[in-house]
């Protein structure tokens, strides 16, 4: 009875754990983007870091260019190896537009995960970005930028035509000239415009707002929060709760913040 | 309280004659006195009576008119008896309970008189020592039983863990497993929410320790099946109290259902490098010979890569090399097959592209297990089930995660199994 017990302990202390080996493979290219004005980068799981290069100069040549590498799990070390190589990112064209996409055959869902370095595109072209999880940054775009990501950080420094941008759990640091439209599920905004007045939506479920207007004049600004508003410009100052709303000028640069928990604190950007 | 003491005056007080004792629907049982040991009174196979026999005394019941059976509390031979209103009858008892040397007794019980509830026993005694006083009935008890408890008292462990057992009057048990259950529970929902949602989302970010990844992994995967298997064992406990049940396993069972959890922490590639994977299953499994038992086995239905489904289902053979009291150990083995269909490839922008077809797989996970198993019930049953298995393809757990092939696979099932 006591050795049944003891057999029966030892396998249960053994149990519970899974016995393999891990492969990764690089992975680059580099795609035409001649006659493309837009482009959507359509990735799973993994940080991206998009460049945008001055389009029309010679260090600037006119192509999608990406690095990253994918890992992978495997039963042998062989079979590691050759799970890392069996997924690959398809880039096809339809007129106008572009999109860079990750195939993964279903023998290896699960057993592999994307993890991209830098992305360079020339920065006329319109982005689209979505990935699962995974840290977004943009920087140099001047074209927009849409960017939708379940779990990340997104920054965006750039955007002049304008920027949307959502993640259901992250951080957001945005620096743009352009009219722009971002919501965090979970996380803080923090919102930078640069150049003249643009039309501004930020919403947070759960976080802090800090919006750096580049003009109070012609505003129609509206805040929402069950927290403090704290307001700070040239023709606002109230410090404040749950909801205000006052119209400057003309008050044709819309403003609306939001959140469901959290400060918003609204300045001038200097 | 699961259960009252009723214990009759000697015979040198015996009870007052009720007014209503002619309209009782009550007969008389007498036990003893050439026996020892305790008895249960069954009736439909519920325990109404537990009465502990001296040598040489004589324990009467009043018991409602119906069919009944006597067993010693051990286990063991039964035998039958009739009990007729207003009739007294002295059963056979079961031989394990004769005393060898039976004092040559006159007994004299008192008639039982009180009218009481029908699902009431009351027992008299009477000493037949004469160097013996009478000592108002010790070493007998009665034990009443309410027909509700049997199936309130699980109820009521089923909705607030413990309660069942407070009913039953085991305030201490009531307590622990209370306790206990609260405590796993928030010890997994503690270690559930340690987990970082954005792991693996900034590059170059280690994210936690592989360790404690794993200490964490594992932990909530033993938090959480002990919590379970403690839920269950504790709501079967209720009933097997209130019902005043022996637990004889059923061996002689032809067909047993099985529900497992079977649950491994594996690695992932990327960040996080662990993950929990877990599988729930049946099994129906026919007991062909004497220990041998054959079913089908891991059947279930569940969600898959890319809005797509996997089935799976599988053979097993097991063999019980043990089988002593409530515990049974076993072995066996077996494959599981397994099936996945699942959305293709995204499909290219073009408009003149086609849609991908859909993809589909096929795996088989060829495995050996042991397994231990506590009978809580005469027909339930808890297991632990360590299981060894090597895909000979990828094997599909829940949404994307997978294992690949060749990857040798230790895993912990936990199953409750009900037999017939």
């Amino acid at each position: 009875m006591r050795r049944h017990f003891t057999i029966a302990t030892g396998l249960v202390m053994l149990t519970a754990c899974v016995l393999g080996y891990r492969g990764l493979a690089a992975v680059a290219g580099e795609h035409d983007l001649a006659g493309i004005d837009e482009i959507r980068i359509d990735l799973p799981d993994t940080p991206m870091t998009v460049t945008g290069c001055s389009a029309g100069t010679e260090a600037c040549p006119e192509v999608l260019s990406y690095r990253g590498a994918w890992q992978s799990t495997g039963g042998t070390g062989r079979d590691a190896e050759r799970n890392a190589t069996a997924p690959r990112l398809r880039f096809s064209t339809d007129g106008a537009f572009a999109a860079l996409v990750a195939v993964v055959p279903l023998e290896v869902v699960g057993q592999v995960d994307l993890v991209m370095d830098e992305i360079s595109v020339p920065d006329d072209r319109d982005l689209d970005l979505r990935t699962g999880v995974g840290d977004v940054q943009v920087v140099g775009v001047v074209a927009s930028v849409v960017i939708d990501v379940e779990v990340g950080d997104v920054s965006v420094f750039g955007a002049d035509a304008g920027l949307g941008v959502h993640t259901g759990r992250g951080d957001l640091q945005i620096e743009t000239p352009g009219a722009a439209d971002v919501e965090t599920g979970r996380g803080s905004v923090d919102v930078t415009q640069t150049g003249e007045g643009r039309d501004l939506r930020v919403h947070a479920d759960a976080g802090s707002v800090v919006v750096r207007l580049a003009s109070d004049a012609n505003l129609e600004l509206t805040i929402d929060t069950p927290d403090t508003i704290r307001i700070q410009t040239d023709a606002i100052t109230t410090v404040t709760s749950g909801h205000f709303e006052r119209r400057t000028g003309s008050g044709n640069v819309r403003v609306e913040l939001s959140s469901n928990g959290g400060d918003v604190e609204v300045v001038l950007a200097r | 309280m699961a259960c009252s003491l009723a214990l009759a005056p000697p015979a040198a007080s015996p009870r007052e004659p009720g007014p209503a004792a002619a309209a009782s629907s009550a007969g008389t049982v007498r036990l003893g006195p050439e026996a020892q040991g305790r008895v249960v009174v069954e009736q439909d196979g519920t325990a109404v009576a537990e009465v502990a026999l001296r040598p040489g005394e004589t324990s009467a019941l009043s018991l409602p008119a119906g069919h009944y059976e006597l067993v010693a509390a051990e286990g063991g031979q039964r035998t039958s008896f009739d009990v007729v209103a207003g009739r007294e009858v002295q059963p056979d008892l079961p031989s394990s309970l004769r005393a060898e040397s039976p004092a040559a007794a006159e007994t004299s019980a008192p008639e039982p008189s009180a009218v009481h509830p029908p699902d009431v026993a009351v027992v008299s005694t009477t000493r037949t020592f004469d160097d013996e006083e009478p000592d108002g009935g010790d070493g007998l008890r009665v034990t009443r039983r309410r027909q509700w408890r049997r199936w309130g008292a699980p109820v009521l462990s089923a909705v607030v863990p413990g309660l069942g057992q407070a009913v039953n009057s085991q305030p201490g048990r009531a307590i622990a497993i209370f306790t206990g259950t609260v405590s796993l529970a928030l010890a997994s929902a503690a270690l559930w929410t340690a987990a970082d949602p954005t792991d693996g989302a900034t590059r170059g970010e280690p994210g936690r320790s592989d360790a404690a990844e794993v200490v964490r992994l594992g932990g909530l995967s033993a938090f959480t099946g002990a919590a379970g298997m403690l839920y269950l064992a504790q709501i079967m406990d209720a009933h097997a109290v209130a019902a005043n049940k022996q637990v004889r396993p059923a061996k002689g069972y032809a067909v047993s259902l099985e529900a497992m959890r079977a649950s491994t922490v594996g690695f992932s590639p990327g960040e996080p490098a662990y993950d929990l994977y877990t599988d729930y299953s049946v099994a129906v499994m026919g007991q062909i010979v004497r220990r041998l038992s054959v079913g089908v086995s891991d059947a279930s239905i569940k969600r898959g890569p890319r809005r797509g489904l996997v089935v799976q289902a599988g053979l097993r053979v097991s063999y019980r090399f043990f089988d002593r009291g409530r515990v049974w150990l076993g072995a066996g083995g077996g494959v599981l097959m397994q099936g996945t269909t699942a959305n293709g490839s995204p499909k290219p922008i073009a408009a003149s592209a086609d849609a991908p077809a859909d993809d589909r797989r096929f795996s088989l996970v060829p495995y050996a297990h042991f397994e231990t198993r506590i009978f809580v019930l005469d027909r339930w049953s808890l297991g632990l089930v360590p299981r060894l298995s090597v895909p000979l393809f990828e094997r599909r757990y829940r949404g994307a995660q997978s294992t690949p092939r060749y990857a040798t696979t230790f895993e912990l099932g936990l199953a409750t199994g009900v037999y017939f």
